[in-house]
């Protein structure tokens, strides 16, 4: 799991760390006080580490919109702690960018280092200083020893080192395995431009469903075709049926070569087939939550922009559930973000995070004291930290720091 | 503790009004930052049991510092209160809305709620809406709407009307509550003068160190 994820110089973001809650942690706070920069800062890095020819358009488009306006000669800096089953320590790695708004390349690493918890089980450390510029040189060192080695300009080493568990583990994390979802508008619904686009971007890199929600029908058609996943799919039809009483089944049309998904809707005795992009917004949206909830292979964490948007109050108990479930049964931590008071009235008070903008910085941090007592007392519901009595961040002078 | 968060800025302009006026500075000042907010009257008294008003009461008595809590609501809304035999008792028997004592129905539990703590809570009620009030600030002394001024229902539309303009709490009413003659307003509704002296009641309670609820309820 992630335990932490600091973010140093990225838009309005001068430092904040998200210490991560095991199950379901929530962001909230108001517009525009950088909750969704959280996120894409998180975006930038997993797509960073994915190679440039890897990374999204978005980001090596946009990239220079993420310099922060006051501070253009800042270093971007990460850390994230990640807890993985296979290793018995926390695995920390470590990244510093110079963002370079007006030079090629725009980004170059200045600073790199992974750590199995401290200093002595550092696994590597680059920079720019060190001694030695030759990565073929580079010897994963015994526990104990730190391998001292010069970055390598616009790439991260991280991704490069094929010989170190650690470092695999960390690399395929942080790549393959943060879902960070932000579903548009006529998400699943058939658009000629976006097939053209999505079907050369499928051949190029499979990873499951996509942050735009592109690659649903090979994440659901993986259903179909693996005999271990079939009742997900029943499961999937069976929580679809509670938000539509009418849908009873969710298939692919063609087994062999899927090239839409089915509903199955109960009219009047006969079950009557019906394309999922004919369903409304908020359905789909839900089944979109749904199949990332449920993909194989899982991700490490499932993040979701303001999974409220379009979807009928009635359906938010059934989201917050199967986010919980998500954690419980192994298949992702869920990082949220939303303003629904009754989205977050069905989910643990625990893993909220209060996102502030103060002076033109994004800060965040857990819930003040005195409003996480009075949930505990049932003063407050965690849906009124909306609307009744806003939800607080934590400060220095009282008692729990926040970044 | 008010219904929204314009009207939560324009109970706090009041305070401050008040306690420049009485040179309060020393003994308080207004919290902003995070008024306790959704206190529309149907919602603070729903159930009969008053939860809502005595829990969210509980949370601003609980925050560090707090020497006073203060709440300001519109009493258009309810026509009757169900279930709720304290409050037919101070009502004379009848469960009919009568804002004098859906205040002091609300005192009374606000004083068990606080106890012994060394806290003073006000409730005022606006007759009908907050808007009613600006309409009476903003009318010719001879204007004979003035009579029915405070008890017109749909405050909102009878200020449309005198102003003849369009009016949108979120972006006019904390700034008309700024440049409204209040002086007129205290002669002109009665309800907001209950306003006025629970405000200054509070600040005498803590200038004095000697808490106190208003209204004032028995016992």
């Amino acid at each position: 799991m992630i335990e932490s994820f600091r973010v140093q110089n990225f838009k309005s973001i001068r430092d904040a760390t998200i210490d991560f809650d095991p199950a379901v942690t929530v962001l909230v706070g108001r517009n525009s006080s950088g909750k969704t920069n959280l996120i894409d800062s998180l975006r930038f890095l997993r797509d960073y580490l994915r190679g440039p020819e890897q990374a999204s358009d978005r980001n090596q488009r946009e990239f220079r919109e993420f310099v922060p306006a006051q501070r253009t000669g800042a270093k971007l800096q990460y850390d994230v702690t990640l807890k993985l089953p296979q290793f018995p320590y926390p695995l920390c790695y470590a990244l510093v960018l110079q963002m370079q708004p007006q030079r090629s390349p725009g980004v170059i690493v200045v600073k790199e280092g992974l750590s199995g918890g401290s200093e002595k089980n550092a696994v590597f450390l680059a920079e720019k200083d060190s001694a030695t510029s030759d990565r073929k040189g580079l010897k994963i060192p015994p526990p104990g020893q730190v391998s001292r080695i010069a970055p390598q300009g616009q790439l991260a080493l991280l991704g490069q080192l094929p010989v170190s568990r650690e470092a695999s583990a960390v690399y395929g994390v942080l790549t393959e395995s943060l879902g960070l979802y932000d579903f548009p508008l006529g998400l699943l619904k058939p658009n000629h431009d976006d097939e053209k686009r999505g079907v050369g971007r499928r051949e190029a890199n499979q990873r499951g469903l996509e942050d735009d929600g592109f690659g649903h029908l090979d994440v659901f058609g993986g259903f179909t075709r693996d005999h271990r996943l079939m009742a997900r799919k029943d499961w999937i039809a069976a929580l679809l049926h509670t938000l539509n009483p009418a849908v009873e089944s969710v298939e692919v049309d063609q087994p062999r070569r899927a090239s839409k998904i089915v509903l199955g809707h109960r009219i009047g005795g006969q079950l009557l087939p019906f394309d999922l992009s004919q369903e409304s917004e908020g359905f789909r949206r839900v089944f979109a939550h749904l199949l990332a909830l449920y993909q194989d292979p899982a991700k490490l964490l499932n993040c979701f922009e303001e999974p409220e948007n379009g979807v009928h109050p009635g359906a938010m108990e059934l989201l917050a559930e199967q986010f919980k479930l998500a954690a419980e049964e192994d298949r992702g931590q869920v990082l949220l973000t939303t303003h629904s008071p009754r989205l977050l009235s069905h989910l643990p008070p625990s893993g909220l995070r209060v996102v502030e903008m103060i002076d033109g910085e994004t800060k965040v941090g857990p819930l003040e004291a005195g409003q996480l007592e009075a949930l505990r007392d049932n003063l407050l519901a965690p849906g009124e930290l909306l609307d009744v009595d806003e939800a607080r961040r934590a400060t220095d002078t009282n008692g729990a720091a926040g970044g | 503790m008010a219904e929204s968060a314009n009207d939560a800025e324009c109970l706090a302009w009041h305070l401050d009004a008040r306690l420049q006026v009485e040179g309060g500075f020393d003994a308080a000042y207004v919290d902003k930052r995070s008024p306790i907010l959704q206190c529309a009257l149907p919602k603070v008294i729903s159930g009969g049991t008053l939860k809502f008003w005595r829990d969210k009461l509980e949370l601003a008595i609980r925050r560090p510092g707090t020497g006073a809590v203060i709440l300001l609501t519109d009493g258009d809304g309810p026509q009757r209160v169900r279930d709720a035999p304290d409050y037919d008792a101070l009502n004379g028997g009848k469960n009919d809305y009568c804002p004098a004592a859906m205040a002091r129905w609300l005192a009374a539990a606000a004083r068990k709620q606080v106890g012994d703590r060394d806290v003073s809570v006000g409730v005022a009620i606006a007759c009908r809406e907050y808007e009613n009030w600006l309409a009476a600030g903003a009318m010719q002394a001879d204007d004979e709407r003035l009579a029915t001024v405070e008890t017109r229902r749909d405050g909102k539309g009878l200020l449309k009307e005198v102003l003849g303009t369009s009016y949108t709490a979120t972006v006019s009413q904390a700034a008309m509550t700024r440049d409204a003659d209040w002086e007129a307003i205290a002669s002109r509704c009665r309800s907001f003068r209950h306003l006025d002296t629970t405000i200054g009641s509070l600040i005498d309670a803590m200038q004095s160190g000697k808490p106190t609820v208003r209204p004032q309820v028995d016992g």
